[in-house]
């Protein structure tokens, strides 16, 4: 709303705070950006003894070729499927131990810090983690033999069905800290006025909640999930570690599908077509989510 | 302690014109306020004395130099906040001490003394180590004055201060700020959109609506010769009652007449103001506080007698505002707590030539002020 | 009202248990990380599993610290030397892309320089699936010299951390009420005084938050350290990943010793800035 002042000094200052952010981004990433357009576009492959600037022209066939790759679109699918369904439960657990712990609990200055540590935990540690906890001769087998009174001596990371939750299950304990945080940090700051004014007229706890603190988050929670799908998208460490992508291909997520197809069968202007579809889309879908938020500044 | 002079401002958003030509002189030490409706643009208009908004057109001179062109930092002139912005990681002192250090060169030690100085006049000393989250309202108030005035700034600007505080303080911080800026005589600019405060505090009152100012001069000229109807309506509380009257004229004496009522006016107050509107209607005014009661048993001899039903009656503890319906014309009057008349009651009501404006039907002018 | 009483205080009860069962289930995983680091080998994956090692022992932590025993088939070095690397390269292209962020994010927020396009070009890179970055990477370090350094593994680091580092910042800056600003402008300080003096302090929550989440981001990477600079620098996410995938069975043990130190810092540091992150996660949406 404020009119600021432009500079009229010699060199903006606003250009130049913002210059070594652009100049690092230019090279670290525009720069092989174009070499991944320019893979895609080629039949770049390491093992033909070429060097990379020689390769052939194929323009828009790796996209196509790669668009009607079974496997690729399922991994597709898979990531977006898992990736929603940790979004979806990392919501839920957060928002419900936020708005627990924002009330009157004995010692919740212990349980938050001891909340969040899931999210410090480098992936890797993670996965080595829930090896140990869902191997065939783990705490999980062992406690759900005790309830289901029989044994159960599940391979879990080489059942056809089962192997995704494992995956699913450390991905939501690493990352829900984040949704917590955010909710909880979001209630914690809404105005206490509102509060007020809604008990004195008589509303109930799940009442005030619904109504008063819920909306003023929304700006909050939109960008919370963007950071949060922006990463679930891209889950390879825990795949790589627990399944390798098994049993066959059936964990399979992008990164993991991109990272085999590049790495070990050395396609890579195959998978830096599938890389260029994923961004377009994720780009398609987050501007979309952004906008809403964006638009919301002074 | 300088003069400030604003010629032809004008300033635009996008179609709609927020300030409108505005000129204006304020002399060195005085206190101009700055006054009007919500939006009218005086907020705008000190924003652009400070630096903190451009306009398109116009000047403004401090001393007779011309700023225009100026940072905010540059033009020597300081700013109370409407909600204050007191920076809320650091203590009143630092607070203070902040726009020294950087508008000037003195020294640490120079500067503790100026802080120090100016705490003992503001009645802050006690305060200065604490953090605004600690300050009442009326605390944060003086801090705020305070970090603009260490500065000892040419032109001191204040944002409608009173508008986060209560009735009750309101009163007390109003005469507060009058004495500080009597006591620093410095060239002082305070907005404010309600009347009875720029009444209280300004030297000179200026009067602005929807970019355009209608009137500027002593509260007294504002109140007792109003230029327009705008300036009438809005000086003065309860405000002025205003009558359509037809001008007729009949065996040699005037008249204002509205339906049943009838008003003679000297034949002097017809040649000076009304005399090209014979036959014309033209908008009669005359203030709560000029219309007098006659009461039954009084012997006066008034010539000038209307009468008026009572409609209601509010209270006010040291006087009363009464409402009168007069046909289709609606008064409010005032009196003394002790005269209360009754709803429906019909009471006889006078009021003296001198105290009548009359204003143009159409420009709203008043032709007291324009007549030829 | 008694009764409603007693039922309050049930509820009351109620959500106690809940939360500190949740607590319990959530720290679990990490509890039996913890315990298997003491655990000897055989009880590794021992079935029934033993919930507390039967005889706990230090060999793990002495196999991180100073190297493989006898008691393991091949030598491993200590993990010592990758640990600190991890320190060394995490703190510092942290606390750089935290100020070249603050830069941003500053002329973004305050200037709005180049409006919502250039912010969302600014994301873009962090939504692009880092497997196929990889290879040009790779080909642009070879270039550059940069493949196997601190320096090279760092710019990476940067690059990849400032997208996040300028959104989380911009989003604390837009909080930042315009009167203070103003305030500033007329106290006379510059654009960059207003940054670091004014500005900076009132969002140092949000500042706790990026920096820890920043941290944490490049603490636990795994790609880009694997990829480019794997024989120059490792890091111990590398160091984890070699305990895990080798011949002669997984060293469960040792993995989990280290998988406790290498948390440690990060929880630490998380739970030292813990009461920032309470007003940190809002991103400036709501002022207080």
């Amino acid at each position: 709303m404020s009119e600021r002042i432009k500079r009229k000094i010699k060199i903006p200052a606003n250009i130049i705070m913002l210059f070594p952010t652009n100049i690092i981004l230019l090279f670290l990433i525009i720069i092989p950006t174009i070499l991944v357009i320019w893979f895609s576009l080629v039949n770049f492959q390491p093992t033909f003894g070429l060097n990379f600037w020689e390769s052939k022209f194929v323009f828009l066939g790796n996209y196509l070729k790669i668009l009607k790759d079974a496997e690729f679109v399922k991994a597709v699918a898979r990531t977006v499927y898992v990736s929603l369904i940790c979004l979806g439960v990392e919501f839920t657990i957060g928002l419900l131990i936020a708005s627990i712990l924002t009330g009157d609990i004995l010692g919740k200055k212990v349980l938050y810090p001891l909340l969040i540590i899931p999210i410090m935990i480098p992936p890797i540690v993670i996965g080595n983690n829930f090896w140990l906890i869902f191997s065939a001769n783990g705490p999980v087998n062992q406690l759900i033999s005790i309830i289901l009174n029989t044994e159960f001596k599940v391979s879990w990371f080489s059942h056809p069905r089962y192997a995704i939750i494992p995956i699913i299950m450390s991905e939501i304990w690493h990352w829900y800290p984040l949704t917590f945080l955010i909710l909880f940090s979001g209630l914690v700051n809404v105005p206490t006025s509102e509060i007020r004014a809604a008990q004195i007229l008589g509303a109930a706890e799940w009442q005030i909640f619904w109504r008063i603190k819920f909306p003023k988050l929304k700006g909050i929670i939109i960008i919370a999930l963007v950071i949060r799908m922006m990463e679930a998208l891209k889950v390879f460490d825990v795949v790589h570690l627990l399944t390798h992508g098994g049993p066959g291909t059936l964990t399979e997520t992008i990164s993991f599908y991109l990272f085999k197809v590049g790495f070990k069968y050395s396609r890579i202007s195959y998978i830096s077509a599938g890389a260029w579809i994923i961004l377009f889309i994720s780009f398609l879908g987050f501007s979309l989510a952004l906008r809403s938020v964006l638009v919301k500044e002074r | 302690m300088a003069k400030l002079t604003i010629k032809e401002l004008s300033k635009s958003f996008g179609t709609v014109k927020c300030l409108d030509r505005v000129s204006l002189e304020v002399d060195d030490g005085q206190l101009a306020v700055i006054v009007g409706p919500s939006g009218c643009g005086k907020t705008t208009l000190m924003r652009c004395i400070t630096g903190l908004e451009t306009f398109s057109e116009g000047s403004i001179f401090i001393d007779d130099e011309l700023i225009n062109d100026k940072e905010p930092k540059d033009r020597d002139v300081a700013m109370v906040f409407q909600y204050y912005a007191l920076y809320p990681h650091m203590t009143v002192r630092q607070n203070l001490s902040l726009g020294l250090e950087h508008t000037t060169p003195f020294s640490r030690d120079e500067i503790r003394v100026r802080v120090q100085e100016i705490a003992h006049i503001l009645r802050i000393s006690k305060l200065l180590e604490r953090k605004p989250n600690q300050l009442s309202g009326g605390e944060s108030q003086r801090v705020a004055i305070g970090r603009a005035l260490v500065r000892k700034p040419k032109i001191f600007l204040l944002d409608e201060p009173l508008s986060a505080v209560d009735a009750k303080l309101r009163r007390e911080l109003r005469t507060e700020i009058k004495k500080i800026q009597r006591r620093f005589g410095v060239t002082t600019i305070y907005v404010t959109h309600d009347q009875e405060e720029a009444m209280a505090v300004g030297d000179i009152l200026v009067v602005l609506r929807d970019g355009i100012i209608h009137q500027a001069g002593t509260p007294e000229e504002v109140f007792n010769n109003p230029k327009d109807q705008f300036v009438a309506s809005f000086i003065g509380k309860p405000p002025m009652n205003f009558i359509e009257s037809l001008v007729t004229g009949r065996d040699n004496k005037y008249f204002l007449e509205n339906g049943e009522f009838s008003y003679e006016i000297s034949n002097n107050f017809y040649k000076r103001y009304l005399s090209s509107f014979l036959g014309k209607t033209i908008i009669a005014g005359i203030r709560p506080s000029s219309i007098r009661i006659i009461l039954h048993n009084s012997s006066s001899h008034a010539e000038k007698i209307s009468f008026a039903t009572v409609s209601l009656v509010e209270n006010m503890g040291n006087e009363n505002h009464i409402y009168l319906n007069m046909d289709s014309i609606k008064l409010v009057i005032k009196s003394d707590a002790e005269i209360v008349p009754k709803i429906g009651e019909r009471i006889k009501i006078s009021f003296e030539e001198e105290d009548v404006h009359v204003f143009d039907m159409d420009s709203k002018k008043s032709l007291k002020t324009y007549h030829n | 009202m008694a009764d409603t009483i007693a039922r309050y205080k049930v509820r009351k009860g109620f959500v106690h248990v809940f939360i500190y069962a949740v607590t319990a289930c959530i720290l679990f995983p990490l509890f039996w990380m913890l315990m298997t680091s003491f655990k000897p080998a055989d009880e590794w994956v021992s079935y029934p599993p033993t919930w507390l090692p039967a005889e706990p022992t230090l060999g793990n932590y002495r196999f991180i610290i100073f190297g493989s025993s006898g008691a393991f088939v091949r030598t491993y070095a200590s993990a010592l030397i990758p640990y600190l690397n991890t320190v060394f390269v995490a703190v510092t292209s942290t606390i750089i892309a935290i100020i070249i962020g603050l830069l941003g994010s500053y002329s973004l927020s305050r200037f709005k320089t180049g409006g919502s396009s250039t912010l969302l070009s600014i994301i873009m890179p962090r939504m692009f699936p880092p497997m196929a970055m990889i290879i040009p990477l790779m080909i642009f370090f070879q270039l550059i010299g940069a493949i196997d350094t601190y320096w090279g593994l760092i710019i990476v680091y940067i690059g990849f951390t400032l997208p996040y580092s300028v959104l989380m910042l911009k989003g604390f800056m837009d909080g930042v009420p315009n009167e203070f600003t103003e305030a500033a402008m007329l106290d006379g300080l510059s654009e960059w005084q207003i940054l670091f003096k004014i500005w900076l302090p009132i969002i140092k929550n949000g500042l706790m938050t990026t920096t820890l989440f920043l941290l944490i981001l490049n603490w636990t990477e795994y790609t880009f350290a694997l990829t480019l600079s794997s024989r120059g620098v490792e890091t111990i996410t590398l160091t984890l990943a070699k305990l895990f995938s080798n011949e002669a069975g997984t060293y469960y043990g040792p993995q989990s010793s280290l998988g406790i130190l290498a948390a440690i810092p990060t929880i630490i540091f998380g739970i030292f800035i813990h009461k920032h992150l309470a007003y940190g996660f809002t991103f400036g949406a709501l002022k207080r």
